[in-house]
């Protein structure tokens, strides 16, 4: 069983606190950028912060955001939309915590919602 | 150097802010107006294509166009240029920028007042400043013949 914590992402300072996921020591984005590492797209890292740290401030990220529906967290979930990166993250009351982040799938990124969802199911069991 | 300076050095990181602002001004008139995407085209005078880029926050193009489509949403756009070294230093105190409007400062509003004398030496004030605020004083000694 995976050990779970949260811890602030010191990137961003928005009017909002992010949070990242720390999955067993790993923060979520560590995870992301480790293994982004000697790819091209190590550079869209910085645009995904800028789009979570737009929203957090309330601004209109438009298509960059998505709200995923259907999901059985019952909280409000996100998407964060690059140009071949997907962050994905939630709302908990006065913050935003960001839970997973992956490339994306060629087809669509419902694989990534997928363990995105299963993922915050196992954090919220852990509560 | 720390993961935040990084970020605020990073090219991606200031063209992202750059056309999220953009998209910010565009998406609100949109959202405002409740237009579609073709009719905000067509209000704009610019195709569909160009509106998507816009609201994808892709859009790389002139500043003649961010001009003409921030005039077009009844906004003007300003440009600021600030040292990096004091913008990362503000940023690590948590102070941002922030645009509030101050009275244009004049050029020189000089003025002298010279006491007829005939003593060798007198003092000169002389004061420079904007319109109605006189903002330092200094002294000079005047050798009057």
């Amino acid at each position: 069983m995976a050990k779970f914590g949260t811890r602030i992402v010191e990137d961003i300072k928005g009017r909002e606190p992010v949070e990242e996921l720390v999955i067993n020591g790993f923060g979520a984005f560590e995870i992301l950028e480790n293994e982004l590492i000697g790819s091209t797209y190590i550079n869209e890292m910085d645009s995904m912060k800028a789009y979570i740290q737009h929203l957090a401030n309330g601004g209109n990220a438009g298509r960059r955001l998505k709200l995923i529906k259907g999901g059985r967290s019952g909280l409000t979930e996100y998407e964060f939309i690059g140009s071949h990166l997907r962050v994905y993250g939630i709302q908990q009351p006065g913050k935003k915590l960001i839970i997973f982040g992956g490339k994306k799938k060629k087809a669509d990124s419902s694989d990534n919602i997928a363990d995105f969802q299963n993922l915050l199911e196992q954090y919220q069991k852990s509560l | 150097m720390n993961k935040r300076e990084k970020l605020l050095r990073s090219k991606t990181y200031l063209v992202s802010q750059i056309q999220l602002g953009l998209l910010n001004l565009i998406g609100n008139y949109k959202d405002k107006k409740k237009l579609k995407d073709y009719q905000l085209a067509n209000e704009l005078g610019v195709s569909k294509g160009y509106v998507s880029q816009i609201l994808n926050a892709t859009y790389d193009h002139k500043i003649s166009k961010v001009v003409e489509l921030s005039l077009a949403c009844n906004a003007v756009p300003i440009t600021f240029f600030v040292p990096l070294e004091e913008y990362v230093q503000y940023d690590q105190e948590d102070k941002i920028y922030q645009i509030f409007p101050v009275i244009r400062p004049r050029l020189v509003d000089f003025e002298a007042k010279i006491e007829v004398s005939t003593e060798v030496k007198k003092s000169v004030n002389i004061f420079k400043g904007s319109d109605s605020v006189r903002i330092s004083a200094q002294t000079y000694q005047f050798s009057l013949v």
